[in-house]
């Protein structure tokens, strides 16, 4: 049997439904205002309750997929708009895309070894969000070898190691997505998904007055960057996440091993917000950015190649001319001639080593017992980056 | 008439599509009418290939050096084989619905970033109808594209104009 690829979607782009088999959110008919005012037959004031998290700080697995009783929000399906000619060769792997990206990740693993093709590998084609679920599945493996074993590519699209300021937006001001007139729902609900927090910006977005960057306790990933009303709601639990998460996701390619070759296509043309500006614990009372710099309108491109490290960039195909936007990247012409031509280049063997499995490999989604991984604050990109891949999580610390 | 040139450009189409299709194509649906001819829908793949050098890959081996860049080749070729019914012709009026093959083979060009879409110049066919001719495309974010031009059958032109739709992009909008 060939490799095998699967298409690991960005955020928004899986289908929640409700354990009635009712679509509670779609992100095709959300940017269309198709929803109207019900979501999955609900009025725009239970909205938040339905599409809120529960989580517990020793879990990365949520308590409760929605805050209406009774009601489960699971997974089924990928819009197909945003990947419309990758799911000609891609099978698309749905997820949870509001959940802690380290429960995915491990939801990704487990899915490959059940499901690992006889005589081939995968091939992983992560998309935004997406991406970042297949490196932290990298770094999640108990057996260094362990991921090489399984997957032969990897193809990251716009994947925002270092996180993105549009990501803030949503926590900061509320996104217009559900409509202008429901983003203080908008916010409500996004203010418990982990995996929003996780893409806070990685680097000094924040600046004072001056437009030189504020301290390392008010820029977003600390409880400080949140201040007045900004920080109602906030979760200091998230932030920890993220912080956790960021640390992880520099140096991406590190413990995929000599069995797995990766690629990753960043777009550079399209002006994307790098900074919001901070005066005293004033920040915009309405979406403004202080400056913007070339990337994919989501991912800026600069921030994310220096928390990527030289060898990252190393991997890296930057899209210049005119590619589509970060939301339509898998669409571009560029993105799927480059990824198509990687898919049929000859991969290197997979290790030889016998597997060596943890004594119980099931995942429950607990958080290991074990010291937080890497330092507790992050490390700015204009702190200067290492010059080599930062070492790797030990896989052996954090499963 | 011109079933022989009809059949010509469906073979060049579907050679033009054969070694992309399993991996590129989109799936479209397209409301067709020809004036005189032909008012009728089709199903079917579409595939798209960049023109010119592809930029080098960062593939295993290659020595450092920083990012590679892959700047946007504006022109594409374009190759479309559909199946559908169509209504009566006028000709042949007893008869309710047909089936029909729709073939196109052309040109396109990116209109860029600020409009992300598509225009272009095919070659476009309806089998057994038998009109041919070429038609211009205009593309909006590879979901809907509209098609109007002039199809020769029967000795004489026809108007032609047909919109074309993702596949997917239904499926989403329906709430899949």
């Amino acid at each position: 049997m060939p490799d095998h690829t699967l298409l690991v979607p960005g955020t928004q782009a899986t289908s929640l439904w409700d354990q009635h088999e009712t679509v509670v959110y779609n992100a095709v008919r959300v940017s269309l205002g198709l929803h109207g005012d019900e979501m999955g037959g609900r009025p725009p004031e239970e909205w938040e309750r339905l599409l809120s998290l529960e989580q517990r700080p020793d879990s990365w697995k949520p308590t409760r997929t929605s805050l209406e009783p009774g009601t489960e929000v699971t997974t089924k399906s990928v819009v197909g708009t945003p990947y419309e000619r990758m799911l000609s060769f891609a099978e698309p792997w749905p997820y949870d895309w509001r959940m802690d990206v380290r429960y995915n990740a491990q939801l990704l693993l487990e899915h490959m070894r059940a499901n690992k093709p006889r005589d081939g590998r995968f091939n992983l084609i992560g998309h935004s969000q997406g991406g970042l679920v297949i490196i932290l599945a990298s770094k999640l493996t108990f057996d260094i070898n362990e991921f090489s074993r399984l997957v032969a590519r990897v193809v990251l699209v716009g994947a925002p190691l270092a996180g993105a300021l549009r990501a803030a937006e949503a926590l900061l001001w509320g996104s217009e997505g559900l409509g202008s007139e429901h983003r203080v729902a908008a916010r409500g609900m996004a203010l418990t998904w982990p995996a929003l927090y996780q893409m806070l910006p990685a680097w000094k977005a924040v600046v004072g007055p001056d437009a030189e960057p504020a301290s390392d306790e008010q820029q977003l990933m600390h409880d400080g960057g949140w201040p007045g009303r900004f920080g109602q709601g906030i979760q200091s639990d998230l932030l920890l996440r993220a912080r956790e998460a960021a640390t992880l996701l520099s140096g991406p390619f590190a413990r995929m091993g000599s069995g797995t070759m990766a690629m990753a296509l960043l777009g550079k043309r399209q002006l994307t917000p790098v900074e919001v500006r901070r005066e005293g614990d004033a920040l915009p009372p309405e979406q403004e950015y202080a400056r913007r710099e070339q990337g994919d309108n989501l991912v800026p491109y600069r921030a994310t190649l220096e928390w990527g490290g030289p060898p990252y960039g190393d991997r890296v195909v930057k899209l210049t001319g005119s590619p589509e936007a970060h939301a339509f990247l898998c669409n571009d012409p560029e993105v799927l001639d480059a990824t198509r031509r990687f898919l049929r280049a000859d991969a290197p063997p997979p290790p030889t080593a016998p597997p060596v499995r943890p004594p119980d490999s099931s995942f429950h989604g607990e958080v290991p017992s074990v010291p937080e991984v890497g330092p507790p604050a992050v490390e700015p990109p204009s702190v200067a980056r290492p010059s080599v891949d930062p070492p790797s999580v030990d896989a052996g610390d954090v499963t | 008439m011109n079933t022989r040139l009809v059949l010509g450009v469906a073979v060049v189409a579907t050679t033009l599509a054969a070694p992309t299709a399993s991996e590129a194509q989109s799936w479209r649906a397209q409301a067709a009418w020809v004036a005189g001819q032909v008012g009728g829908g089709v199903f079917g793949a579409e595939v798209r290939r960049p023109l010119g050098a592809a930029p080098p890959l960062p593939l295993p081996g290659r020595p450092g050096g920083g990012p590679v860049e892959a700047p946007t080749r504006a022109w594409h070729l374009s190759g479309m084989l559909a199946a559908g019914v169509n209504g009566a012709p006028p000709a042949d009026s007893d008869r309710s619905l047909e089936p029909l093959v729709y073939v196109h083979g052309g040109l396109l060009y990116r209109t860029g970033r600020t409009v992300p879409g598509y225009v272009g110049l095919l070659a476009a066919s309806y089998v057994p109808v038998g009109v041919i001719g070429p038609a211009a495309l205009l593309e909006a974010a590879d979901v809907a594209a509209l098609q109007v031009g002039a199809l020769h059958g029967d000795g004489a032109w026809h108007g032609h104009a047909a919109l074309s739709l993702s596949v997917r992009f239904l499926v989403d909008i329906l709430g899949g």
